[in-house]
Protein backbone atom coordinates (compact mmCIF):
# COMPACT_ATOMS: atom_id res chain seq x y z
CA UNK A 1 0.00 0.00 0.00
CA UNK A 2 1.90 3.20 -1.49
CA UNK A 3 1.01 6.52 -2.24
CA UNK A 4 0.45 6.17 -6.14
CA UNK A 5 3.36 8.37 -7.75
CA UNK A 6 5.29 7.41 -5.02
CA UNK A 7 6.69 3.57 -6.59
CA UNK A 8 9.60 5.50 -8.32
CA UNK A 9 10.69 6.69 -4.49
CA UNK A 10 13.86 6.12 -3.09
CA UNK A 11 12.63 5.08 0.38
CA UNK A 12 16.35 5.33 1.75
CA UNK A 13 16.14 8.80 1.28
CA UNK A 14 12.61 9.17 1.99
CA UNK A 15 13.39 7.60 5.51
CA UNK A 16 16.59 9.87 6.22
CA UNK A 17 14.13 12.72 5.00
CA UNK A 18 11.99 11.30 7.94
CA UNK A 19 14.47 11.56 10.41
CA UNK A 20 15.61 14.44 9.61
CA UNK A 21 11.82 16.27 9.81
CA UNK A 22 11.80 14.34 13.34
CA UNK A 23 14.86 16.07 14.41
CA UNK A 24 13.92 19.53 13.69
CA UNK A 25 10.50 19.13 15.17
CA UNK A 26 12.29 18.44 18.28
CA UNK A 27 15.28 20.80 17.46
CA UNK A 28 12.99 23.80 16.59
CA UNK A 29 11.31 24.87 19.82
CA UNK A 30 14.84 25.33 21.59
CA UNK A 31 16.43 26.99 18.28
CA UNK A 32 13.41 28.82 18.24
CA UNK A 33 13.95 30.09 22.12
CA UNK A 34 17.38 30.57 21.68
CA UNK A 35 17.10 33.33 18.86
CA UNK A 36 14.24 34.84 20.30
CA UNK A 37 16.29 35.44 24.05
CA UNK A 38 18.60 37.50 21.22
CA UNK A 39 16.80 38.92 18.88
CA UNK A 40 15.57 41.61 20.52
CA UNK A 41 12.88 43.30 18.11
CA UNK A 42 11.27 40.32 18.16
CA UNK A 43 9.42 39.15 21.39
CA UNK A 44 9.89 35.96 22.30
CA UNK A 45 5.86 35.85 22.62
CA UNK A 46 5.41 36.69 18.98
CA UNK A 47 8.13 34.09 17.84
CA UNK A 48 6.50 31.13 20.01
CA UNK A 49 3.14 31.80 18.34
CA UNK A 50 4.07 31.53 14.70
CA UNK A 51 4.00 28.38 12.54
CA UNK A 52 6.27 26.07 13.95
CA UNK A 53 8.21 23.24 12.73
CA UNK A 54 7.59 21.59 15.97
CA UNK A 55 3.78 20.68 14.67
CA UNK A 56 4.35 20.65 11.07
CA UNK A 57 7.68 18.96 10.75
CA UNK A 58 6.82 16.13 12.14
CA UNK A 59 3.26 16.16 10.37
CA UNK A 60 5.10 15.81 7.20
CA UNK A 61 7.41 12.86 8.41
CA UNK A 62 3.88 11.23 9.21
CA UNK A 63 3.13 11.92 5.57
CA UNK A 64 5.91 10.24 3.91
CA UNK A 65 5.64 7.38 6.65
CA UNK A 66 1.80 6.63 5.28
CA UNK A 67 3.01 7.03 1.86
CA UNK A 68 5.52 4.56 1.69
CA UNK A 69 3.57 2.09 3.66
CA UNK A 70 4.63 1.95 6.82
CA UNK A 71 1.61 2.89 8.87
CA UNK A 72 2.91 1.69 12.21
CA UNK A 73 5.77 4.65 12.04
CA UNK A 74 3.03 6.88 10.80
CA UNK A 75 0.99 6.57 13.43
CA UNK A 76 3.87 6.48 15.71
CA UNK A 77 4.79 10.45 14.03
CA UNK A 78 1.31 11.00 14.37
CA UNK A 79 1.05 10.43 18.15
CA UNK A 80 4.06 12.35 18.64
CA UNK A 81 2.25 15.44 16.73
CA UNK A 82 -0.49 15.05 18.97
CA UNK A 83 2.17 14.72 21.58
CA UNK A 84 3.10 18.81 21.22
CA UNK A 85 -0.32 19.67 22.51
CA UNK A 86 0.71 19.18 26.15
CA UNK A 87 4.14 19.23 25.49
CA UNK A 88 4.39 22.30 27.57
CA UNK A 89 7.42 24.40 25.80
CA UNK A 90 6.19 27.12 25.11
CA UNK A 91 4.47 26.33 21.91
CA UNK A 92 1.28 28.53 21.52
CA UNK A 93 -1.05 26.51 19.07
CA UNK A 94 -3.57 28.93 16.69
CA UNK A 95 -6.59 26.89 16.44
CA UNK A 96 -5.92 25.11 13.20
CA UNK A 97 -2.67 23.68 13.98
CA UNK A 98 -4.58 22.53 16.86
CA UNK A 99 -6.55 20.58 15.26
CA UNK A 100 -4.13 19.57 12.93
CA UNK A 101 -2.42 18.15 15.91
CA UNK A 102 -5.76 16.81 17.07
CA UNK A 103 -6.67 15.22 13.58
CA UNK A 104 -3.31 12.98 14.11
CA UNK A 105 -4.47 12.23 17.70
CA UNK A 106 -7.27 10.79 16.75
CA UNK A 107 -6.17 8.98 14.10
CA UNK A 108 -3.44 7.47 16.32
CA UNK A 109 -6.41 7.07 19.29
CA UNK A 110 -4.19 9.76 21.78
CA UNK A 111 -6.89 12.41 21.66
CA UNK A 112 -10.50 12.31 20.94
CA UNK A 113 -12.76 15.32 19.82
CA UNK A 114 -16.36 15.15 21.30
CA UNK A 115 -19.34 16.97 20.15
CA UNK A 116 -21.03 18.35 23.09
CA UNK A 117 -24.07 19.67 24.25
CA UNK A 118 -22.37 23.55 25.37
CA UNK A 119 -19.40 23.94 23.02
CA UNK A 120 -19.18 22.78 19.51
CA UNK A 121 -16.18 20.26 19.82
CA UNK A 122 -13.83 19.96 22.47
CA UNK A 123 -10.55 17.81 22.34
CA UNK A 124 -10.05 15.99 25.25
CA UNK A 125 -7.90 12.97 26.06
CA UNK A 126 -9.40 9.43 26.17
CA UNK A 127 -10.41 8.40 30.47
CA UNK A 128 -7.49 7.09 31.81
CA UNK A 129 -9.42 4.07 31.59
CA UNK A 130 -8.74 3.34 28.25
CA UNK A 131 -5.25 3.38 28.91
CA UNK A 132 -5.13 4.62 25.04
CA UNK A 133 -3.45 8.21 26.04
CA UNK A 134 0.08 7.70 24.74
CA UNK A 135 3.00 10.63 25.03
CA UNK A 136 0.34 13.26 26.53
CA UNK A 137 0.15 12.57 30.03
CA UNK A 138 0.37 16.08 30.82
CA UNK A 139 -2.12 17.31 28.64
CA UNK A 140 -4.68 18.25 31.11
CA UNK A 141 -6.64 20.92 29.82
CA UNK A 142 -9.42 20.78 26.41
CA UNK A 143 -9.31 23.20 23.41
CA UNK A 144 -12.75 24.11 22.91
CA UNK A 145 -14.54 25.64 19.62
CA UNK A 146 -17.75 26.95 20.21
CA UNK A 147 -20.11 27.78 16.84
CA UNK A 148 -20.80 29.85 15.36
CA UNK A 149 -18.59 32.40 17.39
CA UNK A 150 -15.31 30.97 16.22
CA UNK A 151 -12.93 32.17 14.07
CA UNK A 152 -13.10 31.23 10.26
CA UNK A 153 -15.92 29.44 10.80
CA UNK A 154 -16.67 27.00 7.92
CA UNK A 155 -12.45 26.22 7.48
CA UNK A 156 -12.48 25.42 10.93
CA UNK A 157 -15.69 23.31 11.38
CA UNK A 158 -14.84 21.18 8.40
CA UNK A 159 -11.96 20.44 9.80
CA UNK A 160 -13.15 19.69 13.59
CA UNK A 161 -15.78 17.27 11.60
CA UNK A 162 -13.25 15.17 10.25
CA UNK A 163 -11.09 15.23 13.55
CA UNK A 164 -13.99 14.48 15.21
CA UNK A 165 -15.10 11.21 12.88
CA UNK A 166 -11.51 9.75 13.35
CA UNK A 167 -12.15 9.85 17.06
CA UNK A 168 -14.78 8.37 17.69
CA UNK A 169 -12.91 4.94 18.47
CA UNK A 170 -15.48 3.63 20.85
CA UNK A 171 -18.78 4.97 20.65
CA UNK A 172 -20.28 2.95 23.39
CA UNK A 173 -18.40 4.60 26.13
CA UNK A 174 -18.64 7.89 27.67
CA UNK A 175 -15.68 9.52 27.05
CA UNK A 176 -15.38 11.61 30.41
CA UNK A 177 -17.89 12.32 33.15
CA UNK A 178 -17.10 16.25 32.83
CA UNK A 179 -17.86 16.37 29.64
CA UNK A 180 -21.16 15.60 30.13
CA UNK A 181 -23.35 13.97 27.93
CA UNK A 182 -21.81 13.72 24.40
CA UNK A 183 -22.46 13.27 21.06
CA UNK A 184 -19.41 11.16 19.39
CA UNK A 185 -20.09 11.06 15.71
CA UNK A 186 -21.03 13.76 13.47
CA UNK A 187 -24.30 12.20 12.00
CA UNK A 188 -25.81 11.32 15.19
CA UNK A 189 -25.05 14.84 16.25
CA UNK A 190 -26.55 16.15 13.54
CA UNK A 191 -29.86 14.19 14.19
CA UNK A 192 -30.07 14.12 17.66
CA UNK A 193 -33.03 15.72 19.12
CA UNK A 194 -32.65 19.67 20.45
CA UNK A 195 -29.22 19.89 18.47
CA UNK A 196 -28.98 23.57 17.51
CA UNK A 197 -29.81 23.76 13.90
CA UNK A 198 -27.26 26.15 13.69
CA UNK A 199 -24.77 23.90 14.52
CA UNK A 200 -26.48 21.29 12.50
CA UNK A 201 -25.43 23.56 9.39
CA UNK A 202 -21.64 22.93 10.51
CA UNK A 203 -22.13 19.56 10.53
CA UNK A 204 -23.62 19.18 6.99
CA UNK A 205 -21.22 21.81 5.66
CA UNK A 206 -18.17 19.83 7.23
CA UNK A 207 -19.57 16.45 5.26
CA UNK A 208 -20.20 18.04 2.60
CA UNK A 209 -16.71 19.25 1.70
CA UNK A 210 -17.22 20.74 -1.55
CA UNK A 211 -16.36 24.23 -2.72
CA UNK A 212 -19.93 24.94 -2.84
CA UNK A 213 -19.85 24.10 0.76
CA UNK A 214 -21.99 26.79 2.16
CA UNK A 215 -25.27 24.95 0.10
CA UNK A 216 -29.14 25.11 1.43
CA UNK A 217 -29.56 22.62 4.50
CA UNK A 218 -31.73 19.93 4.80
CA UNK A 219 -33.89 19.29 7.50
CA UNK A 220 -32.03 16.20 8.88
CA UNK A 221 -28.46 14.70 8.38
CA UNK A 222 -28.02 12.76 4.94
CA UNK A 223 -27.67 8.69 5.17
CA UNK A 224 -24.90 7.02 5.47
CA UNK A 225 -25.22 5.90 1.83
CA UNK A 226 -25.70 9.97 1.10
CA UNK A 227 -22.48 10.72 3.48
CA UNK A 228 -20.16 7.80 1.66
CA UNK A 229 -21.03 9.23 -1.90
CA UNK A 230 -20.40 12.88 -0.72
CA UNK A 231 -16.77 12.23 0.72
CA UNK A 232 -16.34 9.62 -2.38
CA UNK A 233 -16.58 12.88 -4.46
CA UNK A 234 -13.56 14.24 -2.34
CA UNK A 235 -11.50 11.44 -3.46
CA UNK A 236 -11.59 12.33 -7.48
CA UNK A 237 -10.14 15.47 -6.67
CA UNK A 238 -7.57 13.69 -3.92
CA UNK A 239 -6.98 11.76 -6.92
CA UNK A 240 -6.94 14.07 -9.64
CA UNK A 241 -4.00 16.01 -7.08
CA UNK A 242 -1.91 12.99 -6.92
CA UNK A 243 -2.32 12.40 -11.18
CA UNK A 244 -0.82 16.15 -11.58
CA UNK A 245 2.31 14.85 -10.02
CA UNK A 246 3.31 17.74 -8.51
CA UNK A 247 4.01 15.92 -5.17
CA UNK A 248 5.11 12.36 -6.13
CA UNK A 249 7.11 13.23 -9.17
CA UNK A 250 10.19 13.20 -7.33
CA UNK A 251 12.62 10.40 -5.89
CA UNK A 252 12.92 11.86 -2.56
CA UNK A 253 9.99 14.60 -1.83
CA UNK A 254 11.44 17.22 0.27
CA UNK A 255 7.70 19.01 1.19
CA UNK A 256 4.53 17.71 2.47
CA UNK A 257 1.04 18.32 1.61
CA UNK A 258 -0.37 15.44 -0.07
CA UNK A 259 -2.14 13.76 2.46
CA UNK A 260 -5.25 14.95 2.49
CA UNK A 261 -6.53 14.54 6.52
CA UNK A 262 -9.60 15.31 6.61
CA UNK A 263 -10.30 12.68 3.96
CA UNK A 264 -8.06 10.36 5.74
CA UNK A 265 -9.79 10.89 9.38
CA UNK A 266 -13.77 10.73 7.82
CA UNK A 267 -12.72 7.26 6.37
CA UNK A 268 -10.96 5.99 9.75
CA UNK A 269 -14.16 7.19 11.36
CA UNK A 270 -16.49 5.63 8.95
CA UNK A 271 -14.30 1.96 9.51
CA UNK A 272 -13.61 2.56 13.14
CA UNK A 273 -18.12 3.18 13.63
CA UNK A 274 -19.74 1.06 10.65
CA UNK A 275 -16.99 -0.72 8.67
CA UNK A 276 -19.20 -2.60 6.35
CA UNK A 277 -22.16 -0.12 6.17
CA UNK A 278 -19.13 2.04 4.80
CA UNK A 279 -17.00 -0.79 2.68
CA UNK A 280 -20.10 -1.40 -0.16
CA UNK A 281 -19.39 2.44 -1.12
CA UNK A 282 -16.22 1.32 -3.56
CA UNK A 283 -13.33 3.87 -4.65
CA UNK A 284 -13.51 4.30 -8.30
CA UNK A 285 -9.94 5.52 -8.26
CA UNK A 286 -6.11 5.04 -7.26
CA UNK A 287 -6.05 7.83 -4.97
CA UNK A 288 -9.31 7.24 -3.42
CA UNK A 289 -8.50 3.18 -2.75
CA UNK A 290 -5.24 4.10 -1.32
CA UNK A 291 -6.35 6.60 1.33
CA UNK A 292 -9.38 3.78 2.00
CA UNK A 293 -6.64 1.20 2.17
CA UNK A 294 -4.29 3.48 4.45
CA UNK A 295 -7.87 4.57 6.50
CA UNK A 296 -8.48 0.36 6.86
CA UNK A 297 -4.94 -0.11 8.30
CA UNK A 298 -5.23 2.61 10.64
CA UNK A 299 -8.97 1.58 11.98
CA UNK A 300 -6.89 -2.04 12.32
CA UNK A 301 -10.06 -2.92 10.21
CA UNK A 302 -9.88 -6.83 9.97
CA UNK A 303 -12.45 -7.13 6.95
CA UNK A 304 -13.61 -10.19 6.34
CA UNK A 305 -13.72 -9.47 2.90
CA UNK A 306 -10.40 -6.64 2.41
CA UNK A 307 -11.25 -7.06 -2.01
CA UNK A 308 -14.62 -5.43 -1.52
CA UNK A 309 -13.40 -2.20 -0.51
CA UNK A 310 -11.16 -1.18 -3.30
CA UNK A 311 -11.82 -2.11 -7.50
CA UNK A 312 -11.37 0.00 -10.00
CA UNK A 313 -7.60 0.23 -10.67
CA UNK A 314 -7.06 -2.91 -8.21
CA UNK A 315 -6.20 -3.02 -4.55
CA UNK A 316 -2.96 -1.60 -3.74
CA UNK A 317 -0.41 -4.00 -2.71
CA UNK B 1 7.99 48.49 0.09
CA UNK B 2 7.71 45.77 2.25
CA UNK B 3 10.33 44.51 5.00
CA UNK B 4 10.80 41.20 5.33
CA UNK B 5 12.65 39.47 8.27
CA UNK B 6 14.54 36.15 6.69
CA UNK B 7 16.58 33.12 7.76
CA UNK B 8 19.73 32.02 5.88
CA UNK B 9 21.30 28.82 6.53
CA UNK B 10 25.01 27.94 5.87
CA UNK B 11 26.70 24.89 6.18
CA UNK B 12 29.46 24.52 8.32
CA UNK B 13 32.72 22.98 5.96
CA UNK B 14 36.22 23.70 4.61
CA UNK B 15 36.40 27.40 3.80
CA UNK B 16 33.32 28.04 6.22
CA UNK B 17 33.97 27.93 9.83
CA UNK B 18 32.85 29.79 13.19
CA UNK B 19 35.55 32.96 11.29
CA UNK B 20 34.08 33.15 8.62
CA UNK B 21 30.39 32.76 9.81
CA UNK B 22 31.36 36.08 12.55
CA UNK B 23 33.03 37.86 9.66
CA UNK B 24 29.42 37.68 7.71
CA UNK B 25 27.79 39.52 11.33
CA UNK B 26 30.78 41.82 11.61
CA UNK B 27 32.34 42.75 8.92
CA UNK B 28 31.37 41.73 5.23
CA UNK B 29 27.63 40.89 5.25
CA UNK B 30 26.36 38.13 3.53
CA UNK B 31 28.33 38.55 -0.07
CA UNK B 32 26.53 36.98 -3.25
CA UNK B 33 28.63 34.84 -4.90
CA UNK B 34 29.57 36.85 -7.80
CA UNK B 35 31.10 39.49 -4.95
CA UNK B 36 32.92 36.77 -3.71
CA UNK B 37 34.14 35.62 -7.49
CA UNK B 38 35.43 38.97 -7.38
CA UNK B 39 37.79 39.93 -4.56
CA UNK B 40 40.11 42.18 -6.51
CA UNK B 41 37.40 44.50 -8.45
CA UNK B 42 38.21 47.84 -7.99
CA UNK B 43 35.46 49.60 -6.38
CA UNK B 44 33.98 51.63 -9.80
CA UNK B 45 34.10 48.99 -11.73
CA UNK B 46 32.54 46.46 -9.44
CA UNK B 47 29.66 49.01 -9.34
CA UNK B 48 29.04 48.76 -12.78
CA UNK B 49 29.33 45.57 -13.29
CA UNK B 50 27.76 44.03 -10.73
CA UNK B 51 24.72 46.67 -11.69
CA UNK B 52 25.38 44.64 -15.71
CA UNK B 53 24.61 41.62 -13.70
CA UNK B 54 21.05 42.13 -12.71
CA UNK B 55 18.16 40.99 -15.15
CA UNK B 56 15.12 38.84 -15.57
CA UNK B 57 17.55 36.88 -17.13
CA UNK B 58 19.81 36.19 -14.42
CA UNK B 59 16.84 36.01 -11.86
CA UNK B 60 15.50 33.14 -13.36
CA UNK B 61 18.69 31.00 -13.68
CA UNK B 62 19.32 31.82 -9.87
CA UNK B 63 15.64 30.79 -8.82
CA UNK B 64 15.07 28.14 -11.49
CA UNK B 65 18.60 26.92 -12.57
CA UNK B 66 20.90 27.36 -9.87
CA UNK B 67 23.56 24.89 -10.32
CA UNK B 68 24.03 26.65 -13.95
CA UNK B 69 24.94 29.82 -12.41
CA UNK B 70 26.19 29.02 -8.37
CA UNK B 71 29.90 30.29 -8.74
CA UNK B 72 28.98 33.89 -9.74
CA UNK B 73 25.67 34.48 -9.30
CA UNK B 74 24.57 38.18 -7.89
CA UNK B 75 21.90 37.19 -5.85
CA UNK B 76 21.65 35.90 -2.64
CA UNK B 77 18.55 33.52 -1.22
CA UNK B 78 16.91 34.21 1.87
CA UNK B 79 14.00 32.45 3.22
CA UNK B 80 10.79 33.78 4.66
CA UNK B 81 8.99 30.41 5.05
CA UNK B 82 5.65 29.80 2.96
CA UNK B 83 2.33 28.06 2.35
CA UNK B 84 2.28 25.38 -0.16
CA UNK B 85 -1.33 25.37 -1.47
CA UNK B 86 -2.28 21.38 -2.86
CA UNK B 87 -5.65 21.63 -3.35
CA UNK B 88 -9.21 23.31 -2.07
CA UNK B 89 -9.31 20.50 0.11
CA UNK B 90 -6.48 20.69 1.68
CA UNK B 91 -5.72 23.32 4.33
CA UNK B 92 -2.49 24.86 2.66
CA UNK B 93 0.99 23.34 4.08
CA UNK B 94 3.23 25.98 5.51
CA UNK B 95 6.75 25.08 5.56
CA UNK B 96 8.64 27.65 7.95
CA UNK B 97 11.40 29.73 7.02
CA UNK B 98 13.84 28.59 10.22
CA UNK B 99 12.78 24.65 8.96
CA UNK B 100 14.29 25.79 5.60
CA UNK B 101 16.97 27.29 6.85
CA UNK B 102 18.00 24.41 9.10
CA UNK B 103 18.12 21.77 5.54
CA UNK B 104 20.61 24.44 4.36
CA UNK B 105 22.62 25.04 7.35
CA UNK B 106 23.08 20.99 7.91
CA UNK B 107 22.41 19.31 4.65
CA UNK B 108 19.77 18.04 5.72
CA UNK B 109 20.84 16.43 8.72
CA UNK B 110 24.53 15.59 7.73
CA UNK B 111 26.43 18.54 9.25
CA UNK B 112 26.50 21.50 11.82
CA UNK B 113 25.94 25.06 10.42
CA UNK B 114 24.59 28.72 10.99
CA UNK B 115 21.37 30.59 11.24
CA UNK B 116 21.32 34.09 10.48
CA UNK B 117 18.63 36.60 11.41
CA UNK B 118 18.62 39.30 8.98
CA UNK B 119 15.66 41.48 7.15
CA UNK B 120 15.45 42.83 3.29
CA UNK B 121 13.43 45.30 1.97
CA UNK B 122 11.45 44.03 -0.96
CA UNK B 123 9.50 45.79 -3.98
CA UNK B 124 6.05 45.47 -4.50
CA UNK B 125 6.05 44.28 -7.83
CA UNK B 126 8.76 42.25 -9.77
CA UNK B 127 12.36 44.29 -9.77
CA UNK B 128 15.38 41.74 -10.75
CA UNK B 129 17.33 44.58 -11.84
CA UNK B 130 16.82 47.06 -9.26
CA UNK B 131 19.94 47.10 -6.67
CA UNK B 132 18.71 48.41 -3.87
CA UNK B 133 15.27 46.14 -2.74
CA UNK B 134 15.57 42.08 -2.92
CA UNK B 135 12.35 40.28 -4.53
CA UNK B 136 9.87 38.32 -2.65
CA UNK B 137 9.97 35.10 -4.94
CA UNK B 138 7.60 33.24 -2.88
CA UNK B 139 5.12 35.81 -3.99
CA UNK B 140 3.39 33.08 -7.18
CA UNK B 141 1.55 36.61 -8.08
CA UNK B 142 4.35 38.57 -9.00
CA UNK B 143 6.72 35.63 -9.65
CA UNK B 144 4.36 32.80 -11.25
CA UNK B 145 7.23 30.95 -13.18
CA UNK B 146 9.43 30.77 -9.93
CA UNK B 147 7.41 27.97 -8.95
CA UNK B 148 9.51 24.69 -8.07
CA UNK B 149 11.22 25.52 -5.51
CA UNK B 150 8.05 27.87 -3.93
CA UNK B 151 8.31 25.78 -0.88
CA UNK B 152 11.27 27.32 0.06
CA UNK B 153 9.67 30.80 0.58
CA UNK B 154 12.96 32.46 -0.79
CA UNK B 155 13.19 36.05 -1.00
CA UNK B 156 16.41 37.22 -3.36
CA UNK B 157 18.17 39.49 -2.15
CA UNK B 158 21.31 41.27 -4.26
CA UNK B 159 24.98 41.38 -4.48
CA UNK B 160 25.28 41.57 -0.56
CA UNK B 161 22.88 41.37 2.71
CA UNK B 162 24.49 44.47 4.45
CA UNK B 163 25.71 43.22 7.86
CA UNK B 164 23.46 46.37 9.36
CA UNK B 165 20.12 43.85 8.20
CA UNK B 166 21.85 40.87 9.97
CA UNK B 167 20.82 40.56 13.30
CA UNK B 168 22.61 37.75 14.54
CA UNK B 169 23.85 34.49 14.15
CA UNK B 170 23.64 30.90 15.73
CA UNK B 171 25.11 27.89 15.23
CA UNK B 172 23.83 24.85 15.38
CA UNK B 173 24.53 20.92 15.31
CA UNK B 174 23.31 18.66 12.57
CA UNK B 175 19.96 18.24 14.06
CA UNK B 176 19.12 21.93 14.53
CA UNK B 177 20.00 22.35 17.92
CA UNK B 178 21.78 25.17 19.38
CA UNK B 179 25.95 24.35 20.24
CA UNK B 180 28.30 26.25 21.30
CA UNK B 181 30.99 27.87 19.24
CA UNK B 182 34.05 29.67 18.90
CA UNK B 183 33.36 33.09 18.24
CA UNK B 184 35.91 36.11 19.07
CA UNK B 185 33.75 37.25 22.16
CA UNK B 186 32.93 34.17 24.14
CA UNK B 187 31.46 30.54 22.70
CA UNK B 188 27.82 30.72 23.40
CA UNK B 189 25.63 29.45 20.23
CA UNK B 190 24.56 32.87 19.34
CA UNK B 191 26.56 35.85 18.16
CA UNK B 192 24.49 39.12 18.67
CA UNK B 193 25.60 41.64 15.72
CA UNK B 194 26.46 44.97 18.02
CA UNK B 195 25.94 47.48 15.23
CA UNK B 196 22.42 46.21 13.81
CA UNK B 197 19.57 48.43 12.59
CA UNK B 198 16.39 47.43 13.65
CA UNK B 199 14.13 47.65 10.47
CA UNK B 200 11.89 49.79 12.06
CA UNK B 201 14.27 52.25 11.08
CA UNK B 202 13.11 51.91 7.47
CA UNK B 203 9.40 51.44 7.89
CA UNK B 204 6.60 54.08 6.89
CA UNK B 205 5.17 54.70 10.44
CA UNK B 206 6.16 57.87 11.97
CA UNK B 207 6.60 59.66 15.32
CA UNK B 208 5.47 62.88 15.98
CA UNK B 209 7.59 66.23 16.10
Amino acid sequence: MRLPGSENWDDALVREHMLFLEAVSRSIPSLVAEIASHAHYAEPERMAARPNDALFAITEAAELAFAIGDVDLGLEYARDAASRLGAGDGQIFTPMQALLAATLGALANSLDIVWDGDSFARIVRPPDAFARTIGIADFTGRITFNAPSAAYNVALMQRVAAAQAASAFDRRLPLDPDVGPTLRFGVEAGDAEGFDPRRRRYVWNAFRLTPEGQAAIGERMPSYGTLARIVAGRELHFDAHLALGDATDVAGPHRGGFIDWGLLALWTGFFRTHPLRFAKYRAQTEGGSFIRALAAAIADLDAPEPEFLFEGSGAPG
Amino acid sequence: MKIHWCYKGIAEQAGFSDADAETIVTRSGIRSNWLRANPGLAADAANIDAQDRLSDAALDDHVNAYGAVAHDTPYISLSAGCHEYRNPYQAPNPITALRTAVGFATNRGSTSGYIFRCWAVTAPQPAPEVLGVADEIRDINLFADFYQYHHEGEITAKIVVPRRHIQLVTKIDRFGVPIAAAWSNGSAATLRNAHFVEPSTVANLLETI
